[in-house]
């Protein structure tokens, strides 16, 4: 029989080869021949000669050479399609046949399954997270092409930086507005600064809603290349005149949830801090601002700072050229390369320091003056804005984003694991289909089918342990407020779900080929036909192959686990850090009464009429306040002239500053070492007085009589007098952050300070601080009803959200290795059962020679031994590399601490040996005849 | 020979439909019955019928396989699918309803007045 008369079904069948091209050409000929025959032979009928029949037929014919090309061509076709349609018919096929298989074990795809969730899901919320803060650019017009700013080096003034970039990222009002008027090489300079918004309705009448904003240039939305979703953004005009610009820009999400999307809003007014601007237009949905972390909700002209910013101060401090506050990038001209773009900056910024800030940095020495002088702009990739969390979270998210890998790899392990013994137990199964003829890539295939659609469905549940995982990251970030958290959305994007998708599917195929190719391996006919009866997976191949498995996931667990176990006694370290002050029983929180449209001589009043409000609230043991909000990383510093103590124009006189009322130490705990607290009589009309840390007193050697010596702080104190008194030495406490060494530290009574217009107060509780931080808003809404109290918490949970990155970090890759480490144990307790079962008869055998249980417990888990053991040594060395990679994130603990990595092992071996006893113990309970008899 | 009428643009794959379903035919049986219906009056170039043919196999309003004739020669039979036979019933009612209305004009006089 001709191959091409063999109907498909039957072809596909058996596998035969489908029909080759020139076959197909081949036939068509013949067709052509045969009515050329055929013709020729009616005609010889007719009378003809054979001859001039022939000649006749082919005239008749007409165009043979095109009808033979057509007749090719439409076999080919046909040849095609039947192919398709047999392609999909296999798959089609493959799939019905996995779904059956799958469906008669359900504990297996139940296994198999969560396996692949666990893991890939786990993964999946890292990679969300690493996404959303390392990957995603900006959502503006070609991100590529920003460019970030930044000038380090030496320099007189004062910095505020912010979550926007570090302290030597910032430039002055006057340089930003210098640099935009000189070639740079850049297509256009942006600047923003982020302030506290309160925003409420042109009357007042409602209560305001505290938001962020961001001051941005003129050039800032076109340099963006960002496009209104409603009215227009600002234009360089909107941003000329300092203060003359009363006008707004709001960001989608809160035009959205506070106006109702409502498109009459542009050409109307909101008050904004007090101040009346009109609303011209909404930016795009989706567009944030340029810091991660923040979401402005207002926009506001830059030239509008000193009128909106309460905390700003004088108009006049806008072209202070030693005022460094905004945070500047750009976008590069057309062809110019970063490098370029650097020397152009550069290029045009020292003339700029030269003749006009040079002059400025009066008491500089010649040294530092050269350095100054020689100042460089630097200029980064700003694709993805501009933002301290980038920096921060990056190691600890790599971290995070390659435990999580790991963990997939273990769980690939498990389900290679899985299916080998599954492959083993189908072995009598696949030998019959082989032996029938089914060719070895079909039965391959059809077995990485079944492992796809394990991966699909894996993939599909790890959709969920994302989504949960991604909770339990989200709940670790405070949200954002005042100094520090951040605003992010953690969600399943598109690329998250792609991700879980490709992963899953990887590991299904990866780790489901070995497991093919070695249950359809050719020998098993020959075993079939030595009449074995069943077949065994104790391949000798497949056993080392599986016991190297559980030996890597081991490896891996101890690796994770040590891990895991360093940032744990990490977190535990930074927990015990003694701040130097009592902050069990003590609530926090904070007023900024400007934002409610108070002036300065207001808000002062009613800070102190807070603190006897409070203070009558029962329960309440003491109140007290300081300017700035401990342990929320602000800061606030400068320069001071002690008595006694010698300052050149290099000498380091730089010490933290702070403001607090009477009672402050009392109420927080802080010891005094020597003289006094401060007292109601410290008044603006009394005498200057401070209270100085004992890091204060070394470092400006104040020796054995501190008290009574006097000082003075630049820009606060009249130029050259020495008009604070110090009046006591209070013990090292913790300022911006717990985890930093604690600075030198002046306080002085924010009573003979003017400019204090931010109040975070502290409040001493006799009975649990949560009964008493309900009454607290009644109690400032008493005194005023369009004063909103924020950052109210208890003091231990708001420095707890101060170190949550570590927390973040110890949390989750202990639940991780947790996870790996389960995996593993499932793993080795899946092999155990397995090699027992097989061993059988030699158990048997050694039974009845006399080996008692505890001699084949022992033989069992020597087994276990070796495989854990091998694998805790390896994963040792993996964990000290990782602990020295790690270092940068762990706090008062060496990358190899010999109690934890201790731990690790001991944990470890509890771990396999659980696994491996029950196995071990089932082994030493056979009959030694029973087992001798099986097979 | 009886003079033979030039085919009608669009209808021989018609014929070739209707040829087939009396029976799945190779391409000789399919030309040799054509002319023997039409009594020789309609000529159908060898070539033009293959191509009809191809594009019948194309549209899937035809199929084809291997056989064997009579005389044990392998040639290529056609059948007409379910396809095929939907689309010539729809062609046959527009050629009859086309014809009639044709014949109607054409062979209606003017009233003489």
């Amino acid at each position: 029989m001709e191959p091409s008369e063999i109907r498909p079904g039957i072809r596909r069948l058996f596998h035969l080869d489908t029909d080759r091209p020139d076959r197909v050409q081949a036939d068509a000929d013949a067709e052509i021949r045969l009515h050329l025959a055929l013709r020729t032979e009616q005609l010889v009928r007719a009378g003809f000669t054979p001859d001039v029949a022939r000649d006749e037929a082919i005239r008749r014919f007409g165009a043979i050479e095109e009808s033979r090309q057509l007749l090719h061509q439409s076999s080919a076709k046909r040849e095609q399609k039947r192919r398709i349609r047999e392609r999909v018919d296999g798959i089609a096929r493959d799939l019905r046949v996995a779904l059956r298989a799958l469906r008669r074990s359900p504990g297996f795809v139940l296994t198999a399954v969560s396996c692949i969730a666990l893991g890939v899901g786990s993964n999946a919320a890292a990679f969300s997270v690493f996404e959303e803060l390392l990957l995603r650019p900006l959502p503006v017009h070609r991100p590529g092409e920003l460019v970030n700013l930044s000038a380090p080096g030496p320099r007189i003034g004062s910095d505020q930086c912010n979550m926007s970039g570090p302290c030597d990222e910032v430039f002055s009002y006057a340089m930003f507005r210098d640099l935009q008027q000189r070639p740079t090489g850049l297509a256009g300079i942006a600047a923003h600064r982020t302030f506290f918004a309160s925003i409420g309705t042109p009357s007042g009448t409602r209560h305001a809603a505290e938001a962020e904003g961001l001051f941005v240039s003129g050039s800032y939305f076109p340099v963006l290349g960002v496009r209104p979703a409603l009215g227009r953004l600002f234009a360089a005009a909107d941003d000329e005149t300092l203060g003359g610009h009363p006008v707004a820009v709001l960001s989608h999400s809160w035009w959205t949830t506070h106006l109702g999307a409502d498109s009459t809003i542009v050409g109307r007014q909101l008050r904004v801090n007090g101040r009346l601007l009109t609303v011209l237009g909404v930016v795009p949905a989706g567009f944030e601002g340029t810091t991660l972390g923040r979401r402005p909700a207002i926009y506001v002209p830059l030239t509008m700072e000193a009128a909106v910013d309460p905390n700003f101060g004088p108009a006049s401090e806008m072209l202070n050229r030693r005022r460094y506050w905004l945070y500047l990038f750009g976008r590069l001209a057309p062809g110019v390369t970063l490098a370029r773009a650097q020397a152009e900056l550069t290029a045009a910024y020292q003339p700029i320091l030269a003749e006009r800030d040079a002059p400025l940095q009066v008491g500089m020495s010649a040294a530092t003056m050269k350095r100054f002088l020689a100042r460089e702009v630097g200029v980064t990739d700003g694709r993805h804005g501009q933002s301290v969390l980038r920096d921060t979270t990056r190691d600890p998210l790599v971290l995070l984003f390659a435990t999580t890998g790991l963990v997939v790899l273990i769980a690939c392990a498990n389900i290679a694991n899985l299916l080998l013994v599954r492959g083993a137990g189908r072995g009598t199964e696949i030998a019959v289909r082989l032996s029938l003829g089914a060719s070895r890539r079909h039965l391959v295939a059809q077995l990485l089918t079944e492992s796809c659609v394990l991966a699909i469905l894996g993939g599909l549940a790890s959709l969920v342990v994302a989504w949960a995982t991604l909770r339990l990251i989200g709940s670790f970030i405070p949200p954002a407020s005042l100094g520090f958290g951040a605003a992010l959305s953690l969600a399943i994007r598109p690329t998250v779900a792609l991700f879980a998708g490709a992963v899953a599917l990887g590991t299904g195929l990866l780790f489901g080929l070995f497991p093919a190719l070695h249950a359809t391996r050719p020998d098993l006919i020959a075993r079939l036909r030595s009449g074995a009866g069943h077949i065994t997976g104790g391949h000798r191949a497949a056993a080392r192959f599986r016991s190297s498995l559980v030996t890597a996931q081991f490896a891996l667990s101890m690796a994770l686990l040590a891990s895991a176990g360093l940032f744990i006694r990490s977190l535990q370290m930074v927990g015990d850090v003694d701040l130097g002050m009592q902050t069990e029983h003590v609530l926090t929180f904070t007023l900024l009464p400007e934002l409610s449209g108070y002036d300065p001589g207001r808000s002062r009043a009613l800070f102190a009429r807070v603190e006897e409000e409070v203070r009558s609230v029962p329960g309440v043991a003491s109140v007290s306040g300081s300017a700035l909000p401990l342990l929320t990383g602000s800061s606030w510093g400068g320069n001071v002239s002690v008595e006694g103590f010698e300052r050149g124009p290099d000498t380091d006189v730089n010490t933290r500053l702070n403001k607090v009322s009477p009672g402050f130490f009392h109420t927080l705990g802080i010891a005094l070492r020597e003289g006094r607290e401060f007292s109601a009589s410290d008044r603006a009309d009394a005498p200057r007085v401070a209270i100085v840390s004992e890091a204060f007193a070394r470092k400006f050697n104040l020796g054995p009589t501190p008290v009574g010596k006097r000082m003075s702080i630049d820009g606060y104190s009249p130029k050259g007098t020495l008009d604070i008194e110090i009046v006591g030495v209070a013990q090292d406490a913790s300022y911006s952050d717990v985890k930093s060494v604690v600075p030198p530290l002046v306080y002085t009574p924010w009573r003979q300070d003017t400019t204090v217009t931010t109040m975070a107060y502290y409040v001493r509780t006799t009975a649990a601080p949560e009964a008493v931080l309900s009454a607290i808003p009644a109690a400032v809404a008493r005194l005023d009803r369009s004063l909103s109290v924020s950052m109210l918490k208890t003091f231990p949970q708001q420095i707890r959200e101060s170190v949550y990155l570590d927390r973040m970090v110890g949390v989750l890759s202990a639940v991780f290795a947790a996870l790996a480490t389960l995996l593993a144990a499932v793993s080795l307790y899946g092999v155990l059962s397995y090699t027992v079962a097989l061993r059988t008869r030699e158990i048997g055998v050694r039974m009845a020679l006399g080996a008692d249980g505890r001699r084949v417990r022992g033989i069992v888990l020597t087994q276990v031994a070796r495989m854990v053991g091998v694998g805790a040594l390896i994963g040792l060395v993996a964990a000290l590399l990782l602990g020295r990679a790690a270092q940068s994130l762990l706090f008062g603990v060496q990358g190899n601490d010999p109690i934890v990595i201790g731990l690790t092992v001991a944990l470890l071996a509890v771990v396999a040996m659980g696994a491996g006893y029950l196995p071990a113990w089932r082994a030493s309970r056979l009959e030694p005849i029973q087992a001798l008899r099986r097979d | 020979m009886p003079d033979v009428m030039p085919l009608v643009k669009g209808t021989l794959d018609v014929l070739v439909l209707k040829a087939l379903t009396w029976a799945p035919m190779h391409g000789f049986e399919i030309t040799s019955w054509l002319e023997a219906r039409s009594g020789g009056a309609i000529g159908v170039q060898d070539s033009a019928l293959y191509q009809a043919l191809h594009r019948l196999e194309a549209r899937g309003l035809a199929a084809a396989d291997w056989g064997v004739t009579p005389n044990n020669q392998r040639a290529r039979y056609y059948r007409i699918t379910r396809q095929g036979r939907t689309h010539l019933a729809a062609e046959t009612a527009q050629w009859v309803r086309y014809a009639d209305v044709m014949t109607g004009i054409l062979t209606t006089r003017p009233r003489t007045a």
